[in-house]
Protein backbone atom coordinates (compact mmCIF):
# COMPACT_ATOMS: atom_id res chain seq x y z
CA UNK A 1 0.00 0.00 0.00
CA UNK A 2 1.45 3.43 -0.87
CA UNK A 3 1.87 6.07 1.83
CA UNK A 4 -1.05 8.22 0.72
CA UNK A 5 -3.45 5.28 0.77
CA UNK A 6 -2.05 4.13 4.10
CA UNK A 7 -2.51 7.58 5.63
CA UNK A 8 -6.08 7.75 4.35
CA UNK A 9 -6.82 4.32 5.81
CA UNK A 10 -5.32 5.28 9.16
CA UNK A 11 -7.43 8.44 9.22
CA UNK A 12 -10.56 6.44 8.52
CA UNK A 13 -9.72 3.98 11.27
CA UNK A 14 -9.22 6.90 13.66
CA UNK A 15 -12.57 8.32 12.58
CA UNK A 16 -14.27 5.01 13.42
CA UNK A 17 -12.52 4.73 16.79
CA UNK A 18 -13.51 8.30 17.66
CA UNK A 19 -17.14 7.59 16.77
CA UNK A 20 -17.06 4.53 19.04
CA UNK A 21 -15.48 6.50 21.87
CA UNK A 22 -18.03 9.29 21.52
CA UNK A 23 -20.85 7.06 22.71
CA UNK A 24 -19.13 6.30 26.03
CA UNK A 25 -20.84 8.15 28.88
CA UNK A 26 -18.61 10.88 30.36
CA UNK A 27 -18.52 9.40 33.86
CA UNK A 28 -16.24 6.50 32.91
CA UNK A 29 -12.45 6.58 33.07
CA UNK A 30 -10.10 3.99 31.64
CA UNK A 31 -7.02 2.72 33.44
CA UNK A 32 -4.56 1.53 30.81
CA UNK A 33 -1.68 -0.60 32.06
CA UNK A 34 1.10 1.63 33.32
CA UNK A 35 0.05 4.60 31.25
CA UNK A 36 -2.40 6.09 33.70
CA UNK A 37 -6.13 6.75 33.89
CA UNK A 38 -7.97 8.64 31.19
CA UNK A 39 -11.35 10.28 30.81
CA UNK A 40 -13.34 9.88 27.62
CA UNK A 41 -12.23 13.33 26.45
CA UNK A 42 -8.59 12.51 27.12
CA UNK A 43 -8.89 9.26 25.16
CA UNK A 44 -10.47 11.14 22.26
CA UNK A 45 -7.62 13.67 22.30
CA UNK A 46 -5.05 10.88 22.36
CA UNK A 47 -6.61 9.11 19.41
CA UNK A 48 -6.69 12.38 17.46
CA UNK A 49 -3.04 13.06 18.30
CA UNK A 50 -2.03 9.48 17.58
CA UNK A 51 0.09 9.28 20.73
CA UNK A 52 0.94 6.04 22.55
CA UNK A 53 -2.39 5.81 24.36
CA UNK A 54 -4.28 6.74 21.23
CA UNK A 55 -2.54 4.00 19.29
CA UNK A 56 -3.25 1.52 22.06
CA UNK A 57 -6.96 2.37 22.01
CA UNK A 58 -7.07 1.96 18.24
CA UNK A 59 -5.39 -1.43 18.57
CA UNK A 60 -7.78 -2.58 21.30
CA UNK A 61 -10.84 -1.54 19.31
CA UNK A 62 -9.68 -3.01 16.02
CA UNK A 63 -8.80 -6.30 17.78
CA UNK A 64 -12.29 -6.35 19.21
CA UNK A 65 -13.86 -5.73 15.82
CA UNK A 66 -11.72 -8.52 14.39
CA UNK A 67 -12.94 -10.83 17.15
CA UNK A 68 -16.51 -9.97 16.17
CA UNK A 69 -16.09 -10.43 12.42
CA UNK A 70 -14.03 -13.61 12.68
CA UNK A 71 -16.57 -15.16 15.04
CA UNK A 72 -13.91 -15.64 17.70
CA UNK A 73 -15.84 -13.69 20.34
CA UNK A 74 -19.04 -15.67 19.87
CA UNK A 75 -17.12 -18.93 19.75
CA UNK A 76 -15.48 -18.04 23.04
CA UNK A 77 -18.78 -17.10 24.66
CA UNK A 78 -20.36 -20.34 23.52
CA UNK A 79 -17.62 -22.61 24.86
CA UNK B 1 6.47 -30.34 33.82
CA UNK B 2 6.20 -31.65 37.34
CA UNK B 3 4.33 -30.03 40.20
CA UNK B 4 6.44 -27.62 42.23
CA UNK B 5 8.02 -29.36 45.18
CA UNK B 6 7.12 -28.41 48.71
CA UNK B 7 10.55 -26.94 49.44
CA UNK B 8 9.35 -23.34 49.34
CA UNK B 9 7.22 -21.80 52.03
CA UNK B 10 3.50 -21.77 51.45
CA UNK B 11 3.49 -18.00 51.77
CA UNK B 12 1.73 -15.45 49.60
CA UNK B 13 3.54 -12.17 48.95
CA UNK B 14 1.34 -9.29 47.74
CA UNK B 15 2.41 -5.82 46.59
CA UNK B 16 -0.19 -3.09 47.04
CA UNK B 17 0.97 0.28 45.74
CA UNK B 18 -1.39 3.24 45.95
CA UNK B 19 -0.20 6.32 44.13
CA UNK B 20 -2.77 6.90 41.43
CA UNK B 21 -6.37 5.97 40.60
CA UNK B 22 -5.35 2.74 38.90
CA UNK B 23 -3.16 1.45 41.73
CA UNK B 24 -5.78 2.55 44.28
CA UNK B 25 -8.22 0.17 42.62
CA UNK B 26 -5.68 -2.62 42.20
CA UNK B 27 -4.78 -2.38 45.86
CA UNK B 28 -8.38 -2.43 46.99
CA UNK B 29 -8.95 -5.60 44.98
CA UNK B 30 -5.69 -7.07 46.28
CA UNK B 31 -7.04 -6.46 49.80
CA UNK B 32 -9.94 -8.79 48.94
CA UNK B 33 -7.37 -11.47 48.11
CA UNK B 34 -5.68 -10.71 51.45
CA UNK B 35 -9.01 -11.30 53.22
CA UNK B 36 -9.50 -14.59 51.37
CA UNK B 37 -5.99 -15.70 52.35
CA UNK B 38 -6.83 -14.89 55.98
CA UNK B 39 -10.03 -16.95 55.77
CA UNK B 40 -8.00 -19.89 54.45
CA UNK B 41 -5.28 -19.43 57.08
CA UNK B 42 -2.69 -18.79 54.44
CA UNK B 43 0.54 -17.22 55.58
CA UNK B 44 0.91 -13.88 53.81
CA UNK B 45 2.98 -10.74 53.62
CA UNK B 46 1.63 -7.55 52.09
CA UNK B 47 3.89 -4.75 51.01
CA UNK B 48 2.01 -1.46 51.05
CA UNK B 49 2.77 2.01 49.69
CA UNK B 50 6.12 3.34 50.76
CA UNK B 51 7.50 -0.14 51.47
CA UNK B 52 7.41 -1.65 48.02
CA UNK B 53 11.05 -1.24 47.16
CA UNK B 54 13.40 -3.65 45.43
CA UNK B 55 15.46 -3.84 48.61
CA UNK B 56 12.56 -4.65 50.94
CA UNK B 57 10.92 -7.15 48.62
CA UNK B 58 14.16 -8.93 47.68
CA UNK B 59 15.20 -9.19 51.34
CA UNK B 60 11.89 -10.75 52.23
CA UNK B 61 12.00 -13.25 49.38
CA UNK B 62 15.51 -14.37 50.30
CA UNK B 63 14.53 -14.76 53.94
CA UNK B 64 11.02 -16.22 53.75
CA UNK B 65 11.07 -18.01 50.38
CA UNK B 66 7.41 -17.38 49.43
CA UNK B 67 5.97 -19.71 46.81
CA UNK B 68 3.42 -17.32 45.37
CA UNK B 69 3.97 -13.68 44.46
CA UNK B 70 1.12 -11.37 43.48
CA UNK B 71 2.40 -8.14 41.97
CA UNK B 72 0.02 -5.23 41.52
CA UNK B 73 0.94 -2.04 39.80
CA UNK B 74 2.81 -1.00 36.76
CA UNK B 75 5.53 -2.47 34.67
CA UNK B 76 6.74 -2.87 31.15
CA UNK B 77 7.94 -5.68 28.93
CA UNK B 78 11.08 -6.22 31.03
CA UNK B 79 10.21 -5.29 34.59
CA UNK B 80 7.66 -5.02 37.38
CA UNK B 81 7.21 -1.98 39.60
CA UNK B 82 6.34 -1.47 43.24
CA UNK B 83 6.10 2.07 44.60
CA UNK B 84 5.92 4.77 41.98
CA UNK B 85 8.90 4.51 39.66
CA UNK B 86 10.55 1.82 41.79
CA UNK B 87 11.43 -1.28 39.79
CA UNK B 88 11.24 -4.30 42.10
CA UNK B 89 11.97 -7.05 39.56
CA UNK B 90 13.70 -6.78 36.24
CA UNK B 91 15.22 -9.10 33.67
CA UNK B 92 18.45 -7.17 34.01
CA UNK B 93 18.85 -7.19 37.77
CA UNK B 94 17.09 -9.83 39.84
CA UNK B 95 14.75 -12.03 37.84
CA UNK B 96 16.57 -15.07 39.25
CA UNK B 97 14.95 -14.36 42.61
CA UNK B 98 11.72 -15.62 41.06
CA UNK B 99 13.01 -19.02 39.92
CA UNK B 100 10.62 -21.87 40.67
CA UNK B 101 8.00 -19.55 42.11
CA UNK B 102 4.50 -18.74 40.86
CA UNK B 103 4.08 -15.11 39.93
CA UNK B 104 0.86 -13.38 38.97
CA UNK B 105 1.56 -9.90 37.67
CA UNK B 106 -1.46 -7.62 37.40
CA UNK B 107 0.65 -5.08 35.60
CA UNK B 108 1.21 -3.70 32.16
CA UNK B 109 2.76 -5.99 29.62
CA UNK B 110 5.34 -7.95 31.57
CA UNK B 111 3.99 -10.94 29.69
CA UNK B 112 5.90 -9.90 26.63
CA UNK B 113 9.45 -10.63 27.82
CA UNK B 114 9.69 -10.66 31.61
CA UNK B 115 7.33 -13.58 32.09
CA UNK B 116 9.01 -15.73 29.46
CA UNK B 117 12.45 -15.06 30.85
CA UNK B 118 11.35 -15.71 34.43
CA UNK B 119 10.41 -19.34 33.74
CA UNK B 120 13.39 -20.27 31.58
CA UNK B 121 15.16 -23.40 32.80
CA UNK B 122 13.25 -23.69 36.05
CA UNK B 123 9.94 -24.96 37.37
CA UNK B 124 8.37 -21.60 37.91
CA UNK B 125 5.18 -20.23 36.42
CA UNK B 126 4.21 -16.74 35.32
CA UNK B 127 0.68 -15.52 34.71
CA UNK B 128 0.38 -12.02 33.36
CA UNK B 129 -0.50 -9.96 30.32
CA UNK B 130 0.98 -9.39 26.90
CA UNK B 131 -1.32 -6.40 26.39
CA UNK B 132 -1.84 -3.60 28.93
CA UNK B 133 -4.13 -4.86 31.70
CA UNK B 134 -6.93 -2.30 31.57
CA UNK B 135 -10.23 -1.55 33.26
CA UNK B 136 -13.00 1.02 33.25
CA UNK B 137 -13.88 2.90 36.42
CA UNK B 138 -17.08 4.74 37.16
CA UNK B 139 -15.93 8.19 38.25
CA UNK B 140 -19.05 8.55 40.36
CA UNK B 141 -17.53 5.85 42.59
CA UNK B 142 -13.82 6.27 42.03
CA UNK B 143 -13.25 7.51 45.56
CA UNK B 144 -14.72 4.23 46.80
CA UNK B 145 -13.56 1.30 44.63
CA UNK B 146 -15.74 -1.05 46.67
CA UNK B 147 -18.85 0.59 45.24
CA UNK B 148 -17.71 0.57 41.62
CA UNK B 149 -19.68 -2.20 39.89
CA UNK B 150 -18.08 -1.43 36.54
CA UNK B 151 -14.51 -1.97 37.72
CA UNK B 152 -15.63 -5.19 39.38
CA UNK B 153 -16.32 -6.72 35.96
CA UNK B 154 -12.59 -6.52 35.19
CA UNK B 155 -10.92 -6.89 38.56
CA UNK B 156 -12.87 -9.76 40.07
CA UNK B 157 -11.85 -12.22 37.32
CA UNK B 158 -8.29 -11.03 37.75
CA UNK B 159 -8.42 -11.72 41.52
CA UNK B 160 -9.63 -15.21 40.68
CA UNK B 161 -6.13 -16.16 39.47
CA UNK B 162 -4.68 -15.81 42.96
CA UNK B 163 -7.77 -16.99 44.80
CA UNK B 164 -7.79 -20.19 42.75
CA UNK B 165 -4.11 -20.75 43.44
CA UNK B 166 -4.42 -20.32 47.19
CA UNK B 167 -7.33 -22.75 47.15
CA UNK B 168 -4.95 -25.36 45.77
CA UNK B 169 -5.68 -25.29 42.05
CA UNK B 170 -2.90 -25.59 39.49
CA UNK B 171 -1.72 -22.52 37.59
CA UNK B 172 -3.47 -23.83 34.50
CA UNK B 173 -6.76 -24.20 36.38
CA UNK B 174 -6.39 -20.76 37.95
CA UNK B 175 -5.82 -19.18 34.54
CA UNK B 176 -8.82 -21.07 33.16
CA UNK B 177 -11.12 -20.09 36.04
CA UNK B 178 -10.12 -16.45 35.69
CA UNK B 179 -10.81 -16.53 31.96
CA UNK B 180 -14.15 -18.24 32.51
CA UNK B 181 -15.12 -15.42 34.85
CA UNK B 182 -14.21 -12.92 32.15
CA UNK B 183 -16.35 -14.82 29.64
CA UNK B 184 -19.25 -14.91 32.13
CA UNK B 185 -18.91 -11.15 32.58
CA UNK B 186 -18.88 -10.61 28.82
CA UNK B 187 -22.12 -12.61 28.61
CA UNK B 188 -23.52 -10.54 31.48
CA UNK B 189 -22.70 -7.34 29.62
CA UNK B 190 -24.40 -8.60 26.48
CA UNK B 191 -27.61 -9.08 28.43
CA UNK B 192 -27.63 -5.56 29.87
CA UNK B 193 -30.27 -3.08 28.82
CA UNK B 194 -28.86 -0.15 26.87
CA UNK B 195 -30.76 2.40 28.91
CA UNK B 196 -29.12 1.05 32.05
CA UNK B 197 -25.61 0.59 30.74
CA UNK B 198 -24.83 2.74 27.71
CA UNK B 199 -21.06 2.18 27.99
CA UNK B 200 -21.36 -1.59 27.78
CA UNK B 201 -19.78 -2.09 24.33
CA UNK B 202 -16.72 -0.17 25.55
CA UNK B 203 -16.53 -2.49 28.57
CA UNK B 204 -16.72 -5.52 26.31
CA UNK B 205 -13.75 -4.29 24.24
CA UNK B 206 -11.54 -3.94 27.28
CA UNK B 207 -12.60 -7.25 28.84
CA UNK B 208 -11.77 -8.91 25.53
CA UNK B 209 -8.39 -7.18 25.56
CA UNK B 210 -7.64 -8.59 29.03
CA UNK B 211 -8.97 -12.03 28.10
CA UNK B 212 -6.86 -12.30 24.96
CA UNK B 213 -3.90 -10.72 26.64
CA UNK B 214 -3.75 -13.00 29.70
CA UNK B 215 -0.96 -15.53 29.30
CA UNK B 216 0.63 -18.34 31.28
CA UNK B 217 4.27 -19.31 30.83
CA UNK B 218 6.22 -22.13 32.38
CA UNK B 219 5.00 -24.90 34.61
CA UNK B 220 1.22 -24.95 34.23
CA UNK B 221 0.94 -27.76 36.79
CA UNK B 222 2.50 -25.56 39.44
CA UNK B 223 0.54 -25.38 42.68
CA UNK B 224 0.81 -23.18 45.76
CA UNK C 1 -14.04 -8.35 -4.16
CA UNK C 2 -17.37 -8.20 -6.00
CA UNK C 3 -20.16 -6.17 -4.47
CA UNK C 4 -22.41 -9.20 -4.05
CA UNK C 5 -19.59 -11.09 -2.37
CA UNK C 6 -19.17 -8.24 0.10
CA UNK C 7 -22.89 -8.35 0.88
CA UNK C 8 -22.77 -12.08 1.54
CA UNK C 9 -19.74 -11.63 3.77
CA UNK C 10 -21.48 -8.86 5.69
CA UNK C 11 -24.67 -10.88 6.19
CA UNK C 12 -22.69 -13.87 7.39
CA UNK C 13 -20.88 -11.81 10.00
CA UNK C 14 -24.06 -9.99 11.00
CA UNK C 15 -26.00 -13.23 11.50
CA UNK C 16 -23.47 -14.34 14.10
CA UNK C 17 -23.56 -11.20 16.19
CA UNK C 18 -25.36 -10.88 19.53
CA UNK C 19 -28.37 -8.56 19.51
CA UNK C 20 -26.73 -6.02 21.78
CA UNK C 21 -23.73 -5.69 19.47
CA UNK C 22 -25.96 -5.35 16.43
CA UNK C 23 -27.94 -2.56 18.01
CA UNK C 24 -25.23 -0.58 19.77
CA UNK C 25 -21.84 -1.25 18.22
CA UNK C 26 -20.79 1.43 15.73
CA UNK C 27 -19.08 -0.34 12.88
CA UNK C 28 -18.61 2.32 10.23
CA UNK C 29 -18.51 6.08 9.60
CA UNK C 30 -19.63 7.34 6.20
CA UNK C 31 -19.51 11.03 5.40
CA UNK C 32 -18.92 11.78 9.07
CA UNK C 33 -22.00 9.87 10.18
CA UNK C 34 -21.62 6.79 12.40
CA UNK C 35 -23.69 3.66 11.79
CA UNK C 36 -24.35 0.60 13.90
CA UNK C 37 -24.48 -2.94 12.53
CA UNK C 38 -28.31 -2.80 12.45
CA UNK C 39 -28.48 0.35 10.40
CA UNK C 40 -25.74 -0.92 8.08
CA UNK C 41 -27.73 -4.16 7.64
CA UNK C 42 -30.89 -2.26 6.72
CA UNK C 43 -29.08 -0.14 4.13
CA UNK C 44 -27.16 -3.04 2.62
CA UNK C 45 -30.20 -5.32 2.48
CA UNK C 46 -32.17 -2.62 0.68
CA UNK C 47 -29.38 -1.95 -1.81
CA UNK C 48 -29.33 1.75 -1.04
CA UNK C 49 -26.54 4.12 -2.12
CA UNK C 50 -25.57 4.42 1.51
CA UNK C 51 -25.46 0.64 1.77
CA UNK C 52 -22.93 0.49 -1.06
CA UNK C 53 -20.82 3.19 0.56
CA UNK C 54 -20.91 1.28 3.83
CA UNK C 55 -19.74 -1.92 2.15
CA UNK C 56 -16.91 -0.12 0.39
CA UNK C 57 -15.79 1.50 3.60
CA UNK C 58 -15.89 -1.81 5.48
CA UNK C 59 -13.74 -3.34 2.76
CA UNK C 60 -11.26 -0.45 2.82
CA UNK C 61 -10.82 -0.88 6.57
CA UNK C 62 -10.37 -4.66 6.22
CA UNK C 63 -13.41 -5.19 8.40
CA UNK C 64 -14.90 -7.25 5.56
Amino acid sequence: MNKEKEDKRNDEIKELVLARLNVMPPNYKLSVGNKGTFTKDQLIESVKKGDEIGQQIVLIQMNFIKALTSGKLIETLNQ
Amino acid sequence: MKRLTNKMNKTLLITMPKYDDGTEYLSYYASLVEKKAEELNIDKKSFKEGDITANNVSKYIKKKDPKLIFVNGHGDADSLEGDEGEVIFSIEKNINLLRDRIVYARACHAGISFGKKMVEENNGCFIGYKTPFSFWMDERNSAVPAKDKTAKLFLEPSNEVVISLIKGNTAKEADKKSKKMMVDNMSKILKMQEKDEPGAIGWLEILWNNFEGQILYGNEEATF
Amino acid sequence: MEFEELKVKFFKIYSNLPDKVRGEDIIVVVEEKPYTWNVAYFEIKNDTTLGKKILNKLKELDIL
